[in-house]
């Protein structure tokens, strides 16, 4: 493990690998602070630029426009009272107010300092964390596997979306889809219609770009035009302590912080509740107990550090049931699954055996990140206040759906994946169109192969008795929670 | 411990309702005909654009898909528009095809 250690602190203090961290923080701030981009398209945009990049550089170089690109959404939700990205919906409510005071760098600072302490944070606790969990992981049989993936497959379906029912079915639909190719135990095809090229199954990257790039493009396509033009100017107050947060003032929001920042993490390892939910429920929980709630919604700094301590401690805790599992809990997470599995890191267990030295450089990284966060904020604020919030969605979008066609071209060389590619995009934006959930459908399609070779391998051990999955303690505990989840979600909600 | 994550989720699904901030997200979606017209022939460019690819060549249709796409998304300044297309069309190539070293489909432009 030391050995592994000290090669990943090599690894992360490349050269190389500080230029591409910082040049993925960099993008990522920019483009979350688009409106109508978040990481969910930069992402698997990105993908095929990083083939020819080792492992741990492109694994880094993503993890920084993930983490970038949270902090980013908060910067378009305080200066022009939108948010950028889901997570920072929850910024909006105070950040704005304060900008309307002649208070916008006070907000952003305030903004990025919390997220800093967030995502240090729970970057510790994914640390340790993943190591503990990795061990007992370490033990699970396929009986275990197949049980541990039914409940974090119902948990997403039951809890990312509108309706439950919505989202099992998008969840039962990416099942099916993870089923083409061939037969893992027996190598017979299925489902391919007699196209050679689906032998190997869909790729991966078809579905991502698809479903979460191209469909935006077509919703994007529907809109109305609208020239987005900021009324007026936001006032700028000349005071110099306006603008910046200073040491008492953030030692004054330490109990929001703090609260946010537990809940963040908290909720992060939760497969289902994503950065925007955790944030909201910070939101909540620091008004609640805070000694003047009366003051949140007026530009209040502890409604901004809790929400954005919150959305920024999910982002590092949501790696844990992905790295030592191969759970991935939310989309984002699910779209990194992908990219690891293409770079030959498999996520689940054995990932500290296999590419311990990775994975550590991972862990030193998503803390270091966070030094080069507070560096390039300020350069990323400074450009956004210009440029990004006034860019047409008229320009980006065509350019958004070039680098889908081509990347997903450049990694099969196959025109099939290209109109798999916009298969998937009118896919999800059926999808968006009827409220179902694209999310659940893109984990449980990662999580298809695995789900069912444990499955499968399981039954093959008992010779073809379901009773496997009851007789292995663990895995019946998992079925049990399966059930009570379902059951409990499903009262709920009805009232 | 469960109960208690199912019952602050449930809080959480709530609070989502009742707070008007969460509706900024989807507020534009009324259809009239004209965007349903630019969604289908958005579609329709789309799918154009993939099967000549091959026939015609990357070059020439990732430049006529921007200058369409941008058209139908509402720019109206032709200069504009052309230049975006040139030079984005220029740098999408030369990335992919100098530095990844990707074979596109060259077609009809062969050189």
């Amino acid at each position: 493990m030391i050995e592994h250690i000290v090669n990943g602190f090599s690894l992360t203090f490349g050269l190389s690998n500080l230029l591409l961290m910082s040049l993925g923080m960099f993008i990522g701030i920019v483009v979350g602070a688009i409106p109508g981009l978040n990481s969910m398209q930069l992402i698997p945009i990105s993908i095929p630029f990083t083939f020819w990049m080792k492992p741990h550089l492109a694994l880094m170089f993503l993890l920084s426009e993930y983490v970038g690109s949270i902090y980013g959404g908060s910067i378009s939700a305080i200066l022009i009272n939108t948010p950028g990205t889901p997570a920072a919906v929850a910024t909006v409510i105070d950040g704005y107010p304060l900008a309307k005071q002649g208070k916008s760098g006070k907000a952003l600072k305030m903004a990025l300092y919390s997220s800093i302490f967030g995502d240090i944070f729970s970057t510790c606790v994914l640390i340790v964390g993943a190591v503990v969990l990795a061990r007992i992981a370490m033990k699970f049989g396929p009986a275990e596997m197949a049980a541990v993936i039914l409940f974090s497959l119902t948990l997403t379906a039951t809890v990312l979306g509108k309706s439950i029912i919505k989202g099992l079915i998008a969840a039962v639909g990416g099942l099916i889809l993870g089923v083409v190719g061939s037969d893992p135990i027996t190598g017979t095809p299925r489902m391919m219609f007699s196209v050679y090229e689906l032998s190997q199954g869909i790729g991966l990257v078809p579905v991502i770009m698809g479903l979460f790039a191209v469909s935006e493009v077509f919703v994007q396509l529907e809109r109305k035009f609208t020239t987005r033009k900021i009324k007026g100017h936001l006032p700028e107050s000349p005071k110099k302590e306006d603008q910046r947060v200073s040491l008492r003032e953030f030692l004054s929001v330490k109990r929001s912080v703090f609260l946010g920042t537990i809940v963040g993490t908290f909720f992060g390892t939760i497969p289902g509740v994503g950065a925007s939910a955790s944030a909201f429920a910070a939101y909540s929980v620091a008004q609640r107990t805070s000694r003047n709630p009366e003051k949140f919604g007026n530009g209040c700094l502890e409604g901004i550090a809790s929400v954005e301590a919150a959305n920024n401690a999910t982002t590092a805790s949501a790696l844990i049931p992905f790295l030592t599992l191969g759970i991935p809990g939310c989309a984002t997470v699910a779209v990194l699954a992908a990219a690891f599995m293409l770079h030959g890191v498999i996520p689940g267990p054995l990932i500290f055996v296999q590419h311990g030295d990775v994975v550590y450089s991972i862990f030193i990284g998503l803390l270091f990140v966070n030094v080069l966060m507070l560096f390039e904020a300020q350069l990323g604020m400074n450009i956004c206040r210009k440029i990004v919030t006034g860019v047409p969605t008229g320009i980006i979008f065509p350019i958004v759906f070039v680098l889908c066609a081509t990347g997903t071209y450049s990694v099969s060389h196959s025109v099939v994946d290209v109109i798999l590619m916009l298969g998937f995009g009118l896919m999800g934006y059926v999808m968006y169109k009827y409220e179902y959930p694209a999310a659940p459908l893109l984990i449980s399609f990662i999580l298809s192969p695995i789900f069912e070779q444990a499955m499968r391998q399981a039954l093959v051990i008992s010779h073809g008795s379901p009773m496997v999955f009851f007789r292995h303690p663990i895995a019946l505990v998992f079925v049990i929670l399966t059930l009570i989840s379902l059951v409990l979600i499903s009262f709920l909600i009805r009232r | 411990m469960f109960l208690a994550v199912v019952l602050i989720i449930n809080n959480m699904r709530l609070l989502k309702k009742r707070s008007g901030y969460a509706k900024i997200e989807e507020s534009a979606t009324e259809t009239s005909a004209t965007q349903r017209g630019k969604l289908w022939a958005g579609i329709l460019v789309c799918f154009g654009y993939v099967l000549l690819m091959n026939l015609v060549g990357f070059l020439i249709v990732t430049f006529s898909i921007l200058v369409v796409l941008m058209y139908l998304m509402g720019q109206r300044n032709l200069r504009i528009i052309v230049s975006i297309a040139v030079s984005f069309t220029a740098l999408v190539y030369y990335v992919f095809s100098k530095i990844l070293i990707i074979q596109l489909p060259e077609g009809l432009l062969s050189f």
